[in-house]
């Protein structure tokens, strides 16, 4: 064979290997093609939002302040101190550099250091901004420096279940918090930034912020004053007689704004605890949840009824025999006392059952209940906070109506009412005959503007000269019937007490009482209508010895608050 | 050496001998390099502002949050409850169980405040409002109640 001639040989080896590499570079084609076409757009969008980041910057949350702008909630950022006991390095060095910032000793931070646990440890909570800035800018290995939005109270725990509190993202969670939150959280901004592969922005990448909007002030009606006088009053009484709790409302009668509104039992605003589910009724504003039976205090509302409807008048006469049979039921005066022939107003100063009895069936119940149901009892009042009862009023087409509720509820038995729609109806009486509608928020003053809130005329429900004579009973009432511990020296008061018993399935509870009196002064202009419910004094049921001397207390503080010229007798000295 | 004259040759080529690659290279690294000097310092500058502005940011919202800091301080020092405290604890105060109501005569001319209601308590309706610079005239002639 020449050398020009070369044997043929298929070999079948060199074939394979040609056709393994042919399949392999066709394989990696084919899943370059899939990862770089088919599955680009999903690596794309990752690649993007690995290298781009968007953060949430919060707003500032709005102020709650007073009528007079004294702060009652703001707003402070702090910082949360942890150790990271992974990065820790150098642990004597750390503790001697934040023992003075932390005002603790060092060994006691490296007593927390050595712990090595490997999730945060905490090393100090609510640290004011400025120390944790200047933390933060020590740049300790292992300290880890975290912000929180913290809500403060510089009143203390003033008009607590009013106020509500936040959540630890700071969405308002109750009371105020809650229902005017929209106003108060403001609008959050934005920050859009480049970031490298741990998550660190790029110096020198894309920055863009959108600014936050911060919240409104929301500006009270409540005087905080007031509010403190309401509080002091209402632990002194429960303290004094023992009770389970109570409420006072002090309330704007020409404009229906709200002075005060206190509750007890109330709560720590600083240590809310969601986790346990007892303290869950503490959270709730008992003047607007809380139903009750108002007791002789309703008497004024039946007294105004007939009077606005011409049926008696202040002198009008009755003879009242201490009790009363109505269909079987025997209704006795509070007293079990004949008060012989006495005139209307004398069925105030005495607070008889059996003049109340009496008026109710001159009204007879289709103008008894509409006049009821006028002065806004069994309807909420539309305060515009959540959670507000509207009461219960069965009246004579309700089905489970028997005429004795006709006796019964013309003295405030078997009639369910808030004590907010209490106050607000003896402040009708009060103001001259225009129902208000209560409200708590007087201004939003915001970034954008202020919108202020107008007093609202829900409707008149008596006349002037009606209204004008049910406030002289009421000062009977308060300065010469059997309420006389709510007479405030100086000042002409009106008013009237109630010991009401306390419904329980089947009955009434015999001996627990709610004793409350509800009053307004001066008598000519009132200046503010209070209501005073004690909740199950031990002592003594009466509303006369229980809330009279607290209405008298605050009357007669709150009257010098504002600077109301008291009577001439009691004018000391006159110069000029 | 007597001087010799450029020859047509050397004229022709002249400039392009004369300014050849080996002069044009130092020009053109002389222009590069003032063309990078230029771009570093506008891009440190840019890098500058950025810094600047960051710290700027950083400082404004430390100044923000101080102000929101300081006004919660005043807020608590301003409280009733504090105030009632320093009353008591350090000045000795008690809370007053007697006032003294004295009437004066009231002078032609003289301003009284809103009738029977405190500072924060405004009448709805707007009362007059007497300019400052009538208290100071009052002041100046020392009006005698």
């Amino acid at each position: 064979m020449s050398h020009m001639e070369r044997p043929r040989v298929h070999s079948w080896r060199l074939k394979a290997l040609i056709l393994f590499l042919m399949g392999s570079g066709l394989g990696l084609t084919l899943r370059v093609s899939y990862l770089q076409i088919a599955q680009s757009e999903s690596f794309r969008q990752q690649a993007q939002e690995e290298h781009w980041a968007k953060q949430s910057v919060l707003p500032h949350r709005g102020m709650i302040r007073d009528r007079n702008s004294y702060p009652l909630a703001a707003t402070v950022t702090v910082f949360n101190l942890f150790l990271d006991t992974t990065t820790l390095r150098r642990p004597e060095r750390v503790a001697q550099a934040l023992s003075p910032l932390l005002e603790r000793s060092e060994e006691e931070l490296l007593q927390l250091m050595s712990r090595g646990q490997k999730e945060k440890v905490p090393l100090a909570l609510g640290i004011s901004y400025e120390k944790g800035r200047e933390i933060q800018d020590l740049g300790l290995p292992g300290v880890v420096t975290e912000k929180e939005i913290k809500r403060v109270y510089p009143e203390g725990n003033m008009a607590a279940p009013l106020l509500g509190f936040v959540g630890r993202d700071s969405i308002g969670l109750t009371g105020i918090e809650a229902d005017f939150n929209a106003e108060l959280a403001g609008r959050s901004g934005s920050l859009i930034f480049e970031r490298d592969s741990i998550g660190n922005p790029i110096p020198l990448g894309f920055r863009q912020l959108v600014p936050p909007e911060g919240g409104a002030d929301l500006i009270l009606t409540l005087d905080r004053y007031a509010q403190r006088l309401a509080e002091w009053g209402l632990d002194e009484a429960i303290k004094k007689h023992k009770a389970s709790g109570g409420t006072i409302i002090i309330m704007e009668p020409r404009t229906g704004a709200i002075l005060a509104m206190a509750s007890r039992p109330s709560f720590d605003l600083t240590a809310i605890d969601l986790r346990d589910a007892s303290r869950m009724e503490l959270y709730r504003n008992r003047a607007i949840t809380d139903m009750y039976e108002p007791g002789s205090v309703f008497k004024v509302v039946t007294m105004a009824a007939a009077l606005e409807e011409r049926l008696v008048t202040p002198k009008t006469t009755f003879y009242d025999n201490g009790f009363v049979v109505k269909y079987g039921w025997p209704i006795w005066n509070w007293d079990g006392k004949a008060n012989g022939l006495i005139d209307m107003t004398e069925v105030l100063k005495r607070s008889a059952n059996v003049g109340a009895i009496w008026v109710s069936d001159q009204l007879g119940p289709e103008r008894f209940y509409k006049h009821v149901l006028r002065f806004g009892f069994g309807q909420p009042t539309y305060i515009s906070l959540s959670g507000e009862a509207s009461g219960q009023v069965r009246t004579h087409k309700d089905q489970g109506w028997s005429p004795v509720d006709l006796a019964t509820n013309s003295f405030g038995q078997g009639i369910s009412a808030t004590p907010l729609q209490m106050i607000t109806a003896v402040s009708a009486i009060a103001n001259g005959g225009q129902l208000m509608r209560p409200y708590v928020v007087k201004q939003v003053v915001g970034p954008k503007g202020t919108r202020t809130y107008q007093p609202v005329v829900v409707r008149r429900v008596l006349s002037p000269e009606v209204a004008q004579q049910l406030g002289e009973m009421m000062h009977a009432a308060a300065e010469q019937g059997e309420s006389k511990l709510a007479v405030v020296p100086g000042y002409k008061v009106g008013g009237k007490t109630g010991t009401a018993s306390i419904s329980k399935e089947g009955g009434y509870a015999s001996e627990e009482t709610i004793a409350s009196f509800a009053g307004f002064a001066p008598l000519r202009d009132p200046k503010f209508a209070i209501l005073v419910k004690i909740d199950k004094p031990q002592d003594s049921p009466w509303g006369s010895v229980v809330a009279s001397p607290v209405f008298s207390s605050i009357s007669s503080q709150l009257l010098i608050y504002m600077k109301e010229r008291p009577v001439e007798p009691f004018l000391v000295q006159k110069r000029g | 050496m007597a001087f010799q004259p450029i020859t047509s040759r050397e004229k022709e080529g002249g400039l392009a001998h004369r300014w050849g690659l080996p002069a044009l290279l130092p020009t053109t690294a002389a222009i590069v390099s003032l063309a990078s000097l230029l771009l570093l310092l506008q891009s440190s500058n840019v890098t500058t502002s950025g810094y600047d502005l960051r710290r700027l940011e950083a400082m404004r919202e430390d100044w923000a949050q101080s102000n929101y800091q300081l006004e919660a301080e005043i807020a608590y020092l301003q409280s009733l409850g504090r105030v009632a405290r320093e009353a008591k604890e350090k000045l000795g105060m008690v809370p007053a169980t007697t006032y003294l109501f004295v009437t004066v005569a009231k002078t032609p001319g003289a301003h009284t405040t809103s009738q029977g209601l405190s500072p924060g308590l405004e009448a709805e309706s707007q009362s007059t409002q007497v300019p400052p610079w009538v208290w100071g005239i009052l002041e100046k002639l020392r009006v005698r109640w």
